[in-house]
C-alpha cells in the first residue's frame, strides 16, 4: 500500500505536467498536422490530378516509399517540440517555479513525454492518411509491414529527441539546440557517410542516424529480408565506391536504443550538473 | 519537535573564484518573519536560490523541517518536508492562462483538487488579477507576472515561504496588497523568509533582520536589539502650526536644556551635528536620543506639559523606516571598513 501511494505521489506531478504540456503545444500540434496532411496531398494526388500523365506508383509499396520518405518532416518536428525542453526553463526560468517543489527530473520527463507523444501523434495522423489514400488508390488489404515501418518511426523518433534533448540540456536557447541538430543531421553525418563510403565502403555506416532511418520506408519492401542491402558502383570494371541502402531490422533495433539511451544518459547527466 | 523550520550550516557558495557566499549560518524559527537585508551582490539571492535546490552549495548543509518535526538535509526525499513556497525572481511562465498555470502549481504541490478553483479566484481577487484569469500571460506586464509569480508561490498554502524581492518595481497597490497578505500569512503563523532592498517592507512585516554582506551574515537579530548597537536613535514629533524663524533659536534652546539628560551625549557628527534639529517643510522635530524605552515616554511627557505654550504637539512617534536605514548603513559600513582593515594587514 505504501508502495501504491509512494509510487502516486511521484508519478502524479508528471502526469500532470504531461497534460499541461500537451494543451500548450496543442496549437503548434494543429498546424503540424495540417502541413503534414497538405503535404501528403501534394506529393500522392496533386502530380495525378495536374498532369495526366503521371503515372502513380505501382504497388502500395512504392506509394509508401514516396509518401513516407519525408524525414525533414520528422526532423523539424523534433526540433520545434524537443528543442527548447531543458534550455528553456533555464533561460526564461519557467521552471524556477515548480523545481523547488517538484524533482526537476519529474518536471523534464513530464515535459518530454508530452512532446513525445505530439510528435507521435503528427507521424501517426501522417500513417493515417497514407493509409487511407493507399486504400482508396489501390483497394488492397493494408500492408502488415506499415505497422513495423511505424514502429521504426517511432524508435527513429525517440532516438532523434533523445539527441536534441541531449544538446539542449547545455545549450542557451532553443534555436542553438535546433542549429546543432541540424548541423549534425544534414552536414556533419552527410559528411561522415560520404568519406567512409569511398574510404572504407565495406564498413556499414550504422552510426549514421540518416542510414539506419532508411529502413523506414525500406521495411516496407516485399524482399526487404532477401534483398541485397547494398549497391556497388563501378566504372569499366572498377570498383568505385558502394551504397547501403537498409540496415538490417536488428541492426537499426539496436543502433536506435543506443542512440536513445546513451544521449538520454549523457543529457541527464549534464541536466543535473546544470544550475541556474 | 523542533522549533526550528529552516537552518544553513557553514554554507559556501563559489561562482568560480568568487567567493558568494563564505561559511554562513542561519537559523529560522517556526512562525517568524525574516528578512534577509544587503546590498547588490551581498548574497541574498544565491541563499535563496541555494534554499530552493536551484543551486547547489561547495560546503555545508541546509535543513529543512519534515512532516515529523525533525530537520532533514533538504537533499533528501521531497516527499517528507513541509510544505514550501518560493518566489525568485521575476518568473516567465508558460504562455498559458493564469487560471491554467496555477492550477497546473497546485496540483503539482498537492493542494486539494477540490479547493484549487475556489483558492485561485481568492487570490486572483486579492491580487487584482481576476479579469485576466484568462488571458495569456504573454501580454501581461512586469508587475502582473511579478504578481502572479507571488500568487504562485502561495497558491498551495505553504507552511514556509521564501521571496526574492516580492515587491521590487511593483505600483504602491500592488506593493500594500502583498504587504498586508504576507501580514495575513504572519497572523495564520506561517515561516517567511524574504530578501529586499525595500527597507521600508522589510520594517514594516517582519520580526527579525539578517544583514548580509559580502557574502557573509554580520548581523542577525530583532530590530529593536539591532537598534541598541546604533550610535544614535531618533524620535520625530510634529507640531499643528509652523513655529515662527524669530522664536526658533530660543525653542531650540529651551528644548535641549529640558531634555537634556535624554538626548545622545556622543551624537555622531556625520548624522547630525545638533541633537534637536527642525524640518520646516514638515513641521516636526527630530530629536537624537539614548534610545532608552523610558525616556520616550519622559520626553513625551516634557514636550507635552513644559512646551504647552509653544506649539500643540499632534504626532510622536520613532520611525522604524529610519532605524533601519541607520542599522543597515552603519552595520555594513562597520563591516566593510573591518574587511578593508583585514585585507589590508594580510597584504
Amino acid at each position: 500500500m505504501e508502495q501504491l501511494r509512494n509510487l502516486y505521489f511521484n508519478s502524479k506531478p508528471v502526469f500532470d505536467i504531461y497534460l499541461f504540456e500537451i494543451k500548450l503545444h496543442v496549437k503548434k500540434f494543429i498546424i503540424f498536422s495540417i502541413v503534414t496532411i497538405l503535404l501528403l496531398i501534394i506529393n500522392s494526388f496533386l502530380p495525378y490530378i495536374l498532369f495526366p500523365t503521371y503515372q502513380m506508383p505501382s504497388t502500395q509499396a512504392d506509394f509508401y516509399q514516396g509518401v513516407l520518405s519525408n524525414y525533414l518532416l520528422i526532423i523539424i518536428a523534433v526540433c520545434l517540440f524537443f528543442s527548447g525542453i531543458i534550455c528553456s526553463e533555464f533561460k526564461d526560468k519557467t521552471g524556477i517555479i515548480v523545481f523547488p517543489k517538484i524533482n526537476k527530473y519529474k518536471l523534464i520527463t513530464g515535459k518530454y513525454l508530452g512532446n513525445l507523444t505530439l510528435v507521435i501523434g503528427i507521424v501517426s495522423i501522417n500513417y493515417f492518411i497514407s493509409a487511407l489514400f493507399a486504400y482508396y488508390i489501390y483497394g488492397d488489404p493494408l500492408l502488415d509491414k506499415l505497422l513495423l515501418s511505424f514502429g521504426f518511426t517511432v524508435f527513429y523518433i525517440l532516438a532523434l529527441s533523445s539527441v536534441v534533448s541531449f544538446f539542449s540540456s547545455f545549450t542557451k536557447s532553443a534555436t542553438l539546440t535546433t542549429t546543432f541538430t541540424l548541423i549534425l543531421l544534414l552536414f556533419a553525418i552527410g559528411i561522415i557517410d560520404t568519406f567512409f563510403m569511398f574510404a572504407a565502403p565495406k564498413i556499414e555506416p550504422i552510426y549514421s542516424l540518416n542510414y539506419i532511418r532508411s529502413i523506414i520506408t525500406y521495411i516496407l519492401r516485399a524482399d526487404f529480408f532477401t534483398m541485397q542491402r547494398y549497391v556497388d558502383y563501378q566504372f569499366e570494371g572498377t570498383f568505385i565506391f558502394r551504397s547501403w541502402l537498409t540496415p538490417t531490422m536488428q541492426g537499426a533495433l539496436f543502433v536506435l536504443s543506443l542512440y536513445t539511451i546513451v544521449f538520454f544518459l549523457f543529457g541527464s547527466l549534464l541536466f543535473k550538473r546544470r544550475q541556474i | 519537535m523542533t522549533k526550528t523550520v529552516i537552518k544553513l550550516e557553514n554554507i559556501s557558495k563559489k561562482y568560480g573564484t568568487f567567493l558568494a557566499l563564505d561559511n554562513i549560518n542561519l537559523e529560522v524559527q517556526n512562525g517568524e518573519v525574516v528578512g534577509l537585508i544587503g546590498p547588490n551582490g551581498a548574497g541574498k539571492t544565491t541563499t535563496l536560490k541555494l534554499i530552493a535546490k536551484l543551486l547547489r552549495p561547495n560546503s555545508g548543509k541546509i535543513l529543512l523541517r519534515n512532516i515529523r518535526g525533525e530537520l532533514q538535509d533538504i537533499n533528501k526525499n521531497s516527499k517528507e518536508f513541509v510544505q514550501t513556497g518560493f518566489f525568485i525572481d521575476i518568473p516567465q511562465f508558460y504562455n498559458a492562462t493564469p487560471y491554467k498555470l496555477l492550477k497546473l502549481f497546485a496540483k503539482i504541490k498537492h493542494y486539494p483538487k477540490e479547493k484549487i478553483n475556489q483558492r485561485i479566484d481568492e487570490l486572483l481577487t486579492t491580487f487584482n488579477l481576476i479579469d485576466w484569469k484568462d488571458k495569456k500571460v504573454k501580454t501581461f506586464s512586469k508587475g502582473m507576472l511579478q504578481k502572479l509569480g507571488f500568487i504562485q508561490a502561495v497558491i498551495h498554502d505553504p507552511e514556509i515561504l521564501f521571496l526574492d524581492e516580492p515587491q521590487t518595481g511593483l505600483d504602491p497597490n500592488a506593493r500594500i496588497d502583498i504587504r498586508n497578505y504576507i501580514r495575513f500569512l504572519k497572523q495564520q503563523g506561517k515561516t517567511i523568509f524574504v530578501a529586499s532592498h525595500l527597507l521600508y517592507e522589510i520594517s514594516e512585516v517582519c520580526d527579525k533582520v539578517a544583514l548580509i554582506n559580502q557574502g557573509s551574515i554580520i548581523n542577525f537579530d530583532t530590530i529593536d536589539n539591532l537598534e541598541k548597537n546604533l550610535k544614535s536613535i531618533e524620535l520625530n514629533f510634529e507640531v499643528l502650526n509652523p513655529i515662527p524663524r524669530e522664536m526658533l533659536g530660543s525653542l531650540i534652546k529651551r528644548l535641549t536644556q529640558n531634555l537634556e539628560p535624554y538626548l545622545d551625549k556622543e551624537l555622531d557628527p556625520s548624522i547630525s551635528k545638533i541633537p534637536i534639529k527642525y524640518k520646516p517643510q514638515e513641521n516636526s522635530f527630530t530629536i537624537f536620543y539614548n534610545g532608552e524605552k523610558k525616556a520616550r515616554g519622559d520626553i513625551l511627557n516634557i514636550l507635552f506639559n513644559d512646551f504647552k505654550s509653544d506649539f500643540t504637539l499632534i504626532s510622536f512617534s520613532k520611525p522604524k523606516i529610519s532605524s533601519l536605514e541607520r542599522i543597515y548603513s552603519q552595520i555594513i559600513s562597520d563591516d566593510d571598513k573591518k574587511k578593508i582593515k583585514i585585507n589590508l594587514m594580510r597584504e
